[in-house]
């Protein structure tokens, strides 16, 4: 079969369109605030790769988006949108944070569970709430999971800067201000670093790399979404009902219930998205606590085309990019504002090209079949032409 | 009456699409004052010829001529404005609009930015007057009958001068007192001079209007032949390319026990009354089929039927088992097997491939299952049993369903539905869209269900079928079985009328 | 999905083999001596243009520069929007060999503390925030304000202008800080007018509170509806939307952190009564004065009224406005600096405060 060596061809072409539009545009952003393109591309690669901490900073942000792109790309497969994994994650760290703290002299083995539970059992809880909207009532779960995301907010606050505001913080009076947090997550509920494991294979990362066993845990649990949706009968149930909820029905497929369950376990994997910070870096929840992982999921999950395995490779691509915007910034003294247009742009071009990658090949697996129905149809009967018309 | 000289004469028209060849050498001539007919089975590259007759799109080689000179057709304002115009299947007309408006809608004729209603109501009130269109141009489109409608269609063309007018299917949607009605509308056309060219797989209908006829077959011209010189067996067989039997073959019914009992059945919508009391059972051994206009509640019968929607009142018993209002999978487990009428709405999963629609539905039984996991090796080997048995023709289990022809995609559905050994069988629109191969597939395999002591509904807009398969036939009449014949009973004419609301004396059910 | 795959391949491949030329680029360490002293400053979230408190910030770093010219270098960095690489920027400047970073905010406290463990060549400025324990001898400064005490003299000025007995408060998020200058304001109004009817509201529950101008508006004209002819604002970029609603209803703003008479519309000006002044700037200049002139020390370095680090402000624009009221401002705060008044900090000592002064 020679069209096999025809579509990696295409695969490449494509590839490299978009990244040389993306270049293009990029430059063209970077020769307007008067930088040398070259100069500045090189320096982003170089610091991205280039360094030994990067690799790691990399790493290290892309793991809640690999949560993130997971969680709404599951609730995509069932045709939902979770506009709401933002709220589903702050309330999911705020749960696990509270049990983070309040429980003390438990094992590690049993606290750091417990936590991850008590994230999960968060975002869980928070897509529970739009999920019976929508099924009860019809209400459009991205109207009612916008709202949800306020309210989490809302609710964070209230827990960070009034109920549990960390009153241990000794000032002197009347001077400066006090880190609005809540107290510190107990060392047993604290999710290891990965310094000791690439130690092992001789790679030194440093100190100030985060990066943590929930990197890992966010790739095992890519896999066991693949399996979920392509292995088992519930995948395939979500499969269908997000493609085509009435031929779903119509063969007893109970779309209410898939919906349903398909949410919360995407509002349970949000409940995820905010623990690498949580319990890996920062070590406790406070007012600041990084936003907007939940949107950025969208954006991953769109550009994995909801692919599980894909999410992984696209949230690899966001922590790239992230981590080149720092250096940019950083480094070449590029103005945020231009850092996050240029991120728009080469994140643009790809989902374009890939698009146009997915039609391509969809147009060409349509035209083989008609080829082989034509040939089949030997006998002067043939309908493989029907849909010409 | 039928001239000679020719209208509308196209050499060598070609015209492909990516993969496919659509129309390949292509020579046709229409005569003026003629109706002739296109036939051809779907796909066989009709509708791609009218579409470049009237400029929807533009061909890859070949000319076409118009009164014997050349002419390009970039856009169909052109070709409207050399006087072709194309009426098609789907209406495009705006409910909320007269059927004036409609008709002068892109083709305003306005004082300084005024419309002059009344200039343009005593225009189309005169078109209607000499073609004997029965319409009232000042009411509203959204209270006309579909043969109405369709008049409005026929209509906008003519009021842009069309000499030549296109018609794409013109009697799928029509019940059979409207395509007689159709047809004296376009003897007149023919009469007054205008040239029709007439789309059409229904080859009684060919042969009853047309003067000559032109088929086609997989992007080529087989022939043109006059009618006086043809007959259905033989245009048939010019489609199809091998001969085609009409009749379905079925031996006596042998009817048992009653399968499928309906009682006083209630279904309403949005405070609106669609089912009105249905009474109707189905024995196991024959097929009761379902006659009537669309929209009578025929989807939302069979709907009911199959646990979609939940009656008002009433009862629905399998094998004397009470199912009313029950969940479609409990009720699938009684042993339903279920064609619905829009295979791709309701039946099939269209991005999913061809394995997995065979099993949906199926897919938590134990059979297809590896402890959590499905089996996905038992899965493929059960679908290329169904590819074997069922002549489905694909390369591969694998293939997304989408890229199959629409009577493949049928045949997996009878696969799927017929294989889990039911006891009572619903076909709804099974042969609908589908070319006359599959369609002759599709008959076979239901008679094949009734003889195997199967309980058969079908429910069709298709008289001729419900004529030709149905042991007995029921006419649904807005929400009612109205009336209740055996086929030998009756005829087209006698069933479209009951169609239409008419009821068999003293047969009230 | 298998373009990504490649995608990612490719980059990280074209990032292999343009390495070598890249390194040229690299930045190298920055030497001691004859070379400008280098110092950065990471921006709180909002960044420069909020007309209050970055900004302050901002200009304590140009009158540096503008003072010892080719003696610094000056680098400033704005974080991204969701405010989770301030660590990670502060740490490239470190890195870099930057001499002085000042992180401007007290969400900046746990990274400085790290960092400048990490990094115990570098000098931190930490404006607010608080890390226990430092000497002089540590490599961080922690620049503290009394912003209870300047807001209680606002607070003051505004019971004392108000016609209606009424006044408001408008903060940005309801955080200790932000209560600090709500106590103060009160605590400063109550003892000028116990009887005084204040209004309070904030305005959102994420960083965004301090660059939402349009809610910022809506609450402003709203508590004037109710009565207010004068507010105070502790809201940073979201106090714009005050002045405006000032101007439309023909009432009086308080300004914060800045001299915000300055720096609004001409239109706006006569609608500032005053503005309660957090002089960041100064901060920020003293420190880099000290780190170039040798004098740098560590610890904590506080900004109150005696040291002219907070106040209220009388310019051009709003003397004649203040005439009437300044002498008794001054004596309120010369109670404060000698202290017989302890302003309030927090709620609770504001109920306190306004329950002594019923007596």
């Amino acid at each position: 079969m020679n069209y096999k060596y025809k579509d990696w061809l295409m695969q490449i072409a494509f590839t490299f369109g978009a990244i040389l539009f993306a270049m293009f545009i990029g430059s063209l952003v970077i020769m307007f605030i008067g930088k040398n393109p070259i100069t500045v591309y090189q320096s982003m690669l170089q610091f991205t790769f280039g360094r030994s901490d990067s690799i790691g900073a990399i790493l290290f942000k892309s793991t809640p988006l690999i949560f993130a792109g997971l969680a709404v790309a599951l609730s995509f497969r069932v045709g939902l949108f979770n506009i709401g994994a933002e709220g589903q994650y702050f309330i999911g760290a705020l749960a696990a944070s509270i049990v983070g703290f309040s429980l003390q002299g438990l094992p590690w083995f049993i606290h750091l569970p417990l936590v991850i539970l008590a994230g999960m059992a968060g975002g869980m809880l928070w897509a529970l709430i739009p999920a019976l909207l929508k099924v009860k009532r019809g209400a459009h779960e991205v109207i009612t999971t916008i709202m949800m995301n306020y309210i989490a907010y809302s609710v964070v606050h209230y827990f960070v800067a009034d109920l549990f505001l960390d009153k241990a913080q000794n000032l002197p009076k009347g001077y400066g201000s006090p880190m609005v947090r809540m107290p510190k997550i107990l060392e047993s509920a604290r999710m290891p670093t990965m310094h000791d494991f690439v130690g092992i294979f001789g790679v030194e990362m440093p100190r100030y790399i985060y990066l943590n066993w929930f990197f890992v845990i966010g790739i095992l649990l890519a896999i066991a979404v693949y399996i979920l949706i392509w292995k088992t009968p519930f995948g395939m149930e979500i499969r269908a009902v997000g493609q085509n909820p009435h031929a779903s029905e119509t063969v007893g497929i109970q779309s209410k219930k898939v919906y349903l369950k398909t949410f919360l376990i995407s509002g349970a994997i949000a409940g995820l998205i905010g623990l690498s910070d949580l319990l890996g870096y920062i070590g406790y929840m406070d007012t600041d606590f990084p936003r907007g992982y939940g949107f950025t999921g969208i954006a991953v999950a769109l550009l994995a085309n909801n692919n599980a395995l894909g999410v992984v490779l696209a949230a690899l691509l966001f922590g790239f990019l992230r981590r080149g915007a720092e250096g940019l910034q950083a480094i070449e003294q590029i103005p945020m504002d231009v850092v996050v247009i240029l991120e728009g742009v080469i994140i643009l071009s790809i989902v374009v090209a890939s698009q146009l990658m997915r039609r391509y090949f969809k147009t060409q697996e349509k035209k083989r079949e008609k080829e082989s129905q034509k040939t089949s149809a030997s006998d002067g009967d043939k309908e493989g032409l029907e849909n010409v018309e | 009456m039928v001239s000679r000289d020719l209208v509308i004469e196209t050499k060598g028209l070609r015209k492909s699409f990516p993969g496919v060849l659509a129309n390949d050498q292509i020579d046709i001539d229409i005569r003026r004052g003629e109706v002739h007919a296109i036939v051809g089975e779907n796909g066989a590259g009709k509708s791609t010829l009218m579409k470049m007759l009237c400029g929807l799109y533009q061909p890859d080689a070949g000319e076409i001529f118009l009164n014997g000179e050349k002419i390009e057709l970039s856009d169909p304002g052109k070709a409207i404005k050399l006087g072709i115009g194309m009426v098609h299947q789907h209406f495009m007309l705006i409910p909320r609009f007269s059927v004036t408006e409609n008709i002068i809608l892109g083709a305003e004729n306005s004082n300084r930015g005024v419309l002059n209603f009344k200039k343009a109501h005593a225009e189309v009130e005169e078109l209607c007057k000499r073609y004997e269109f029965d319409l009232n141009p000042k009411e509203l489109v959204a209270d006309l009958s579909v043969g109405e409608q369709q008049r409005v269609e026929i209509l906008k063309v003519l009021y842009r001068g069309a000499e030549v007018i296109i018609m794409d299917e013109p009697t799928a949607v029509l019940v059979p007192q409207e395509v007689d009605e159709l047809f004296k509308n376009l003897k007149l056309l023919v009469e007054a001079g205008k040239t029709v060219i007439f789309i059409s797989h229904k080859l009684d209908e060919v042969l009853e209007i047309s003067d000559r006829i032109t088929v086609l077959r997989r992007g080529q011209k087989i022939g043109t032949v006059n009618k006086e010189d043809t007959n259905k067996k033989h245009l048939a067989e010019m489609m199809v390319g091998r001969p085609v039997l009409f009749t379905v073959e079925k031996g006596e019914a042998d009817v048992e026990g009653t399968v499928l009992e309906i009682n006083d059945l209630h279904y309403s919508e949005n405070g609106q009354a669609i089912l009105n009391g249905v009474n109707f059972e189905v024995k196991a051994g024959e097929i009761y089929g379902i006659a009537g206009v669309e929209g009578n509640g025929q989807t939302e019968l069979v709907e009911t039927i199959v646990g979609l929607r939940k009656p008002a009142s009433g009862s629905v018993k399998l094998l004397g088992k009470d199912i009313t209002g029950k969940e479609v999978v409990d009720i699938r487990k009684e042993g339903i097997g279920f064609v619905p009428e829009d295979r791709h709405k309701r039946g099939l999963v269209l991005p999913m491939t061809v394995a997995e629609n065979s099993i949906l539905g199926k897919h938590n039984s134990k059979d297809l299952k590896k402890s959590l996991l499905l089996d996905y090796k038992k899965i493929e080997a059960l679908t290329k049993q169904y590819i074997t048995d069922y002549d489905i023709r694909v390369s591969s289990p694998q293939v997304e369903i989408g890229n199959l022809s629409g009577g493949n995609q049928q045949k997996v559905i009878l696969a799927r539905e017929f294989s889990g050994e039911p006891n009572l069988i619903i076909a709804a629109q099974p042969t609908r869209g589908l070319d006359v191969g599959a369609i002759e597939f599709v008959r076979k395999e239901l008679v094949k269900a009734r003889d195997a002591g199967k309980a058969v509904l079908l429910i069709s807009a298709d008289l001729e079928e419900v004529m030709a398969m149905s042991d007995r036939i029921g006419v649904i009449y807005n929400g009612r079985i109205t009336s209740e014949f055996l086929p030998e009973e009756v005829d087209h004419q006698q069933l479209g009328h009951y169609m239409l609301g008419s009821e068999k004396e003293g047969a009230a059910k | 999905m298998l373009a990504l795959v490649l995608v990612l391949s490719l980059t990280l491949l074209a990032g292999c083999g343009s390495k070598d030329d890249a390194k040229q680029d690299a930045p190298a360490p920055a030497p001691t001596g004859e070379e400008p002293l280098k110092i950065g400053l990471v921006f709180d979230v909002g960044g420069r243009g909020d007309l209050s408190f970055n900004d302050m910030a901002y200009a304590g770093l140009e009158r540096a520069k503008l003072e010892y010219g080719d003696k610094i270098e000056i680098e400033y960095l704005e974080p991204a929007g969701s405010g989770d690489n301030r660590e990670e920027l502060m740490r490239l400047l470190a890195q870099q060999g930057y001499d002085l970073i000042f992180g401007v905010g007290f969400m900046f406290t746990e990274h400085i503390d790290k960092l400048s463990k990490e990094f115990p060549d570098v000098k931190f400025g930490l404006i607010d925030g608080y890390i226990p324990d430092l000497t002089a001898d540590s490599n961080v400064v922690s620049l503290l304000f009394t912003e209870h005490e300047g807001s209680f003299l606002v607070g003051a000025a505004a019971a004392l202008k108000s016609e209606n007995n009424s006044i408001g408060f408008i903060g940005g998020m309801q955080i200790p800080l932000i209560q600090k200058f709500e106590a103060g304001y009160m605590a400063g109004a109550y003892y000028v007018n116990p009887d005084i009817k204040i209004q309070s509201d904030y305005i959102g529950t994420t960083g965004d509170a301090f660059r939402d101008p349009v809610k910022g508006r809506e609450l402003a004209l709203s508590q004037y509806q109710r009565g207010a002819d004068i507010i105070y604002h502790a809201a940073g970029a979201s106090g714009t939307g005050l002045f405006e609603a000032a101007v439309q209803t023909g009432n009086l703003a308080i300004g914060v952190d800045a001299d915000q008479s300055l720096t609004v519309s001409e239109a706006q000006r006569s609608h500032v009564l005053t503005s309660m002044m957090k002089r960041v700037d100064v901060a920020v200049y003293n420190t880099i004065v000290d780190l170039v002139e040798g004098n740098f020390e560590g610890g904590y370095h506080m900004f109150g009224l005696a040291e002219e680090g907070v106040g209220y402000a009388v310019n051009d624009f709003n003397r004649e406005m203040m005439a009437d009221i300044v002498d008794e401002l001054e004596v309120i705060k010369g109670k404060i600096i000698d202290g017989e008044i302890v302003v309030p900090v927090d709620m609770e000592d504001l109920a306190e405060f306004k329950a002594s002064l019923g007596n």
